[in-house]
């Protein structure tokens, strides 16, 4: 199978760290109205799709977390502490490279295959915690044969990713197999990777107290001078119009995202 | 009242919106409408920022200019950009970053405000397979393109999304 670029495109919402489940994780609606809102009459025949993991966290360390519900001494107080394992369950089980970290890899990696068999260019875009799977599966589907021929755009199963909000710089994530990004080889198409931050977002800058981050890069430092790398890694400091933690959630409605998710998927 | 009190001085800021449009030429030659906007926060504690700005070309292509450490720059990529040669500067080797513009004027967005903005082009656009109609984008030219901006400013206890104009009519 190959990708036909006369095919409707398909923007695949990877979400970050959440509380609640699967069914709770709409984001791909407001990337929908967001791409509507700016695409303006670009004639570009799009979908977006959501890519949900919620649940596979949730079995992970459930047992955990109904024990926290029944030790904790008031119904509001357990509520208030299952919230907080969830939060912080989701951010373990990637920084551990958990069972739970692999069976997330593996259902992206099975959900762009199925938008690939249709044909249909897909391009993905990740929050938060979401980027390090979206990383990961991105560039583990670069090293397998029969994909990302760097001669044929129909090869690739993913066209362009999109990070919003990604802690993909900080050293709590680093680890081998993101030390470098896959090698597309010999060809003349290159790989897109737009990244979106926000200065005072602390998720980006590790700063609990939404200090600035200083600098122009967090994922650029990923390029090499290395003519087989066939990538163009682009960070870009979108202003959201907020600041600290409400930074972290505005990309979603930010336009100048908008603006640049639409560039990417009509090309 | 403390927790207001601190969510106000972690939250609180004022948002600014800048926006100027010109007509001017196109890379193909059409007279079109072309827009720049950016948005810039300023809270209540902490440096303000504002980063990008876009300039949206009427039936066009988006074109980002940024804050890079030697200015306000448009980067030019392999596959979406050719510099226009007689105007690009030296490339510096570089295959995947190059210099397609820049603001000119001021090294950081945060120091422009309302007023006249100037900018260069001096790449050209290229399309792809995938691209759903002809990329096009001011004309490069040896001669800045002059803006006159005006700005919307606005103070909220929690931020604001910027109200981005909207995208330019097409009707081809």
């Amino acid at each position: 199978m190959s990708i036909d670029p006369q095919n409707p495109r398909t923007v695949l919402c990877v979400h970050g760290v959440q509380t609640g489940d699967d069914d709770d994780q709409q984001q791909h609606a407001l990337i929908r109205t967001l791409m509507e809102s700016r695409a303006g009459d670009m004639p570009l025949d799009f979908q977006t799709e959501m890519f949900r993991y919620e649940d596979i966290n949730d079995d992970a360390y459930g047992l955990l977390k109904r024990l926290f519900g029944l030790i904790t001494q008031t119904p509001a107080a357990g509520r208030l502490a299952q919230q907080a394992l969830d939060l912080i369950g989701d951010v373990v089980i990637a920084y551990r490279e958990t069972g739970a970290a692999a069976d997330i890899r593996d259902t992206l990696r099975e959900t762009l295959m199925e938008i690939y068999d249709a044909g249909n260019p897909c391009y993905l875009l990740a929050h938060s915690l979401g980027t390090i799977y979206a990383f990961d599966v991105v560039n583990d589907l670069m090293r397998e044969p029969g994909f990302f021929d760097r001669h044929s755009r129909a090869t690739w199963p993913v066209q362009g990713l999109i990070t919003l909000g990604s802690p993909l710089g900080l050293a709590m994530f680093q680890s081998a197999r993101r030390d470098r990004v896959s090698d597309l080889g010999e060809g003349d198409n290159w790989f897109r990777w737009v990244n979106y931050w926000d200065r005072t977002d602390p998720v980006v800058s590790g700063d609990i107290f939404g200090g600035q981050h200083e600098g122009f890069s967090i994922v650029e430092h990923y390029l090499s001078d290395s003519p087989q790398q066939g990538w163009v890694i682009r960070d870009h400091a979108v202003d959201t119009g907020k600041t600290w933690l409400l930074a972290h959630t505005a990309y979603w409605e930010d336009p100048m995202v908008g603006d640049g998710l639409v560039e990417m998927v009509a090309n | 009242m403390v927790g207001l009190v601190v969510l106000t001085l972690l939250t609180g800021c004022t948002n600014y919106l800048y926006k100027g449009s010109i007509r001017a030429e196109d890379n193909m030659g059409k007279e079109r409408q072309v827009l720049l906007y950016w948005s810039k926060t300023d809270p209540l504690i902490g440096d303000a920022k504002a980063d990008i700005a876009h300039v949206l070309t009427e039936c066009g292509s988006l074109v980002v200019y940024e804050n890079q450490p030697q200015g306000i720059v448009f980067r030019g990529e392999p596959q979406r950009d050719r510099p226009v040669a007689a105007l690009a500067p030296d490339m510096d080797g570089a295959m995947h970053t190059f210099e397609c513009g820049r603001i000119l004027g001021a090294q950081r967005l945060t120091e422009l405000g309302a007023g006249s903005v100037a900018l260069t082009v001096h790449c050209e656009p290229l399309s792809n397979t995938f691209s759903v109609k002809k990329r096009s984008y001011l004309k490069a030219s040896s001669e800045p393109y002059f803006f006159d901006v005006s700005v919307h400013k606005q103070w909220s206890l929690l931020g604001k999304a910027p109200v981005a104009p909207a995208p330019l009519p097409c009707s081809e």
